[in-house]
């Protein structure tokens, strides 16, 4: 029965749970799944700090969502200014009775499209030097936007504007992780998803013991939005991964991109794509088109990491 | 006169479920892969060692019974039914 079963999460994790029961997210929430498996991985000696909105929605009408300490002055990009007051705040009274020599701390952007709409803030991520680790949470929003695109203005009106081949070319490459984040020296900058949580939970464990700034983007599945049944959110993260489309990798300070989660074979795009009801009259000529672009970016990554490796 | 239902423990989610996890205990291998993919952290480890649903957080998204790899968790209706869905 072990060999068949080798994965016991009891022997793996602490049962203490930081963002606690009683929240009104909605069902199968795949922030939710996100954010309980990051407190898990911070533990009690960490400060949140995130938008109020998501604040409300996660913590529901009485404020005894999260068991770790909750910042709620901060929004947006305030987040970061809120960062810089609690590590000047620790460095005064390193030896006083109670003073915490190691603050764990996580900025949570609110989504992938808000944190890089805002360039102050994604310039002050790639060029601060904190003490820090920003997990941002991904929804794919960006693909609601395309989505928008392909509609036609009229009904019947049968030529709506495609998006070109280097703006999508552009969506693949620099979705996943945003260019400035991609091509900086940050000390650790990873991918990873709820549906393979212990390769979740170990890169939020390096972003945490990496000294200086570090980056975690986490795609986030949402069944109200994305339009699936709750049941298959973990589904959902598998076929992004199958597919190519948000491939988990990781890169350590003064090393390459490296896949954490090789694939051998890439499933087709259709699949992840016709899982989900929003795109159910999205061009099927773009799909192909979008399919083979992952196909050559994942195969460009896979071949630099191995690359640099030999 | 009229008693509407209103809900008014905010702290629960029961109001949310059409469905609950139900353990099978003999194809239990208390693995905890459904503790770990809970997204409400409503699944919990009883006295015996095996696993089981709070129901006043329990959603009932599924997602524990969709994970499980033995297929030991069962989906179980708890919307009270029509009378000619009773068999």
């Amino acid at each position: 029965m072990t060999s068949l079963y080798p994965v016991y999460v009891p022997k793996l994790l602490s049962r203490d749970e930081h963002f606690v029961s009683g929240r009104r997210s909605c069902k199968g929430c795949g922030k939710a799944l996100s954010v309980r498996m990051v407190c898990k991985m911070m533990g009690k000696e960490a400060v949140v700090s995130a938008p109020v909105a998501f604040r409300g929605r996660a913590a529901g009408c009485l404020p005894a969502g999260m068991g770790s300490p909750w910042d709620e002055l901060t929004s947006g990009g305030q987040a970061l200014s809120c960062a810089d007051r609690l590590l000047s705040a620790g460095k005064p009274m390193p030896d006083a009775p109670g003073a915490r020599r190691k603050i764990n701390k996580a900025v949570i952007g609110l989504d992938m499209r808000v944190f890089t709409k805002d360039p102050l803030m994604l310039d002050r991520v790639v060029k601060g030097n904190r003490d820090a680790l920003y997990i941002c949470y991904d929804s794919e929003m960006y693909m609601d936007a395309l989505i928008k695109k392909t509609i036609p203005d009229l009904f019947g009106h049968e030529s709506p504007h495609l998006p070109g081949r280097q703006e999508l070319r552009n969506l693949i490459r620099y979705k996943n992780i945003p260019l400035p984040v991609l091509e900086s020296s940050l000390s650790y900058v990873a991918t990873a998803c709820p549906s393979h949580p212990l390769d979740l939970l170990c890169k939020i464990r390096k972003g945490l013991r990496a000294r200086g700034t570090s980056f975690i983007g986490v795609l986030t599945p949402c069944p109200t939005t994305w339009l699936f049944n709750p049941e298959l959110t973990v589904r959902m993260g598998v076929m992004a991964v199958e597919t190519g489309f948000y491939p988990l990798m990781e890169r350590e300070s003064g090393s390459a991109y490296r896949i954490t989660e090789p694939v051998a074979r890439l499933r087709p795009l259709a699949d992840y794509f016709m899982a989900q009801h929003r795109y159910v009259a999205f061009p099927r000529q773009l799909i192909d088109l979008m399919g083979e672009m992952v196909s050559e970016e994942y195969a460009g990554l896979a071949g630099r990491a191995r690359g640099k490796d030999a | 006169m009229i008693e509407l239902s209103i809900t008014e423990d905010f702290h629960s989610n029961q109001d949310w479920r059409n469905h609950k996890p139900v353990w099978d205990k003999e194809k239990c291998v208390q693995c905890g892969i459904c503790y770990l993919f809970c997204p409400d952290g409503a699944v919990r480890l009883n006295d015996e060692g095996y696993y089981e649903a709070d129901l006043k957080y329990c959603k009932g998204c599924g997602l524990c019974s969709r994970q499980c790899p033995t297929g030991s968790i069962a989906m179980e209706d708890e919307v009270a039914k029509w009378p000619w869905q009773v068999r």
